[in-house]
């Protein structure tokens, strides 16, 4: 026994694993020049770096002899909800008429989906009136 | 001895990443971009939360990180549907 074992590596491996898509995906939130991009990064970056941190919690849990059944729950919800979420994040950015920083090249959502018009102004906030 | 240094630094470290999306929350330009930083708040929050459950070998804090989740989780649709719509629940 010299102090550090495998079960300790193995999950600080799986807790800095997690730590740099965190880091990353909050980094990207500030970073990133418009919502449409900016979505991306928290709602797959960090779902991923929560996923390794559970992971370690339940290679910390099973060496100190008990079995995570709500880090299983807890991964399974982010990971059906991330995507989910984010799809009504990015609707919502869409119909509200946030402008895209880039241009948007082609745009198949234009006869399917209507801008809503009292929200065409540019950034501000729709729903508190003056 | 080893986990203590790791997750005290993830401690800060997440810290730091809850700083990042309280910047984007506060000077956001437009409504959606304070929604995915609240999004991020809660993801970031059950980081946190499994983080301390590691660090001090208990399993008291999973209930609340599985709380956290899912409240974030309805609380994104239920924001994202009342901008969509302007109410939360559609009457048809």
């Amino acid at each position: 026994m010299t102090g550090i074992s495998w079960a300790d590596l193995i999950t600080s491996f799986f807790i800095l694993f997690g730590l740099f898509f965190v880091f990353a995906g909050s980094l990207g939130l500030v970073r990133f020049p418009d919502v449409y991009t900016r979505l991306h990064a928290p709602t797959k970056g960090a779902t991923l770096g929560v996923f390794g941190i559970l992971v370690a919690s339940i290679i910390h849990l099973a060496a100190t002899g008990s079995w995570g059944v709500k880090e299983i729950l807890t991964i399974v919800f982010l990971f059906l909800t991330a995507p989910v979420s984010a799809h009504m994040m990015s609707r919502a950015a869409y119909i509200t008429g946030v402008p895209a920083k880039a241009k948007i090249v082609t745009n198949d959502l234009k006869d399917a989906l209507p801008i809503k018009e009292e929200a065409m102004s540019n950034g501000s906030d729709p729903n508190i009136q003056g | 001895m080893l986990i203590n240094v790791v997750t005290n630094f993830a401690l800060v470290v997440i810290t730091i990443c809850l700083g990042f999306c309280l910047y984007r929350l506060i000077i956001g330009p437009s409504f959606p971009d304070r929604l995915v930083a609240s999004d991020t708040i809660s993801t970031n929050t059950v980081a946190f939360l499994i983080v301390l459950s590691i660090k001090y070998t208990t399993q008291v804090f999973f209930d609340a990180a599985l709380v956290i989740a899912i409240l974030g989780f309805l609380s994104t649709v239920a924001m994202s549907k009342f901008l969509i719509g302007g109410s939360v629940f559609d009457r048809d």
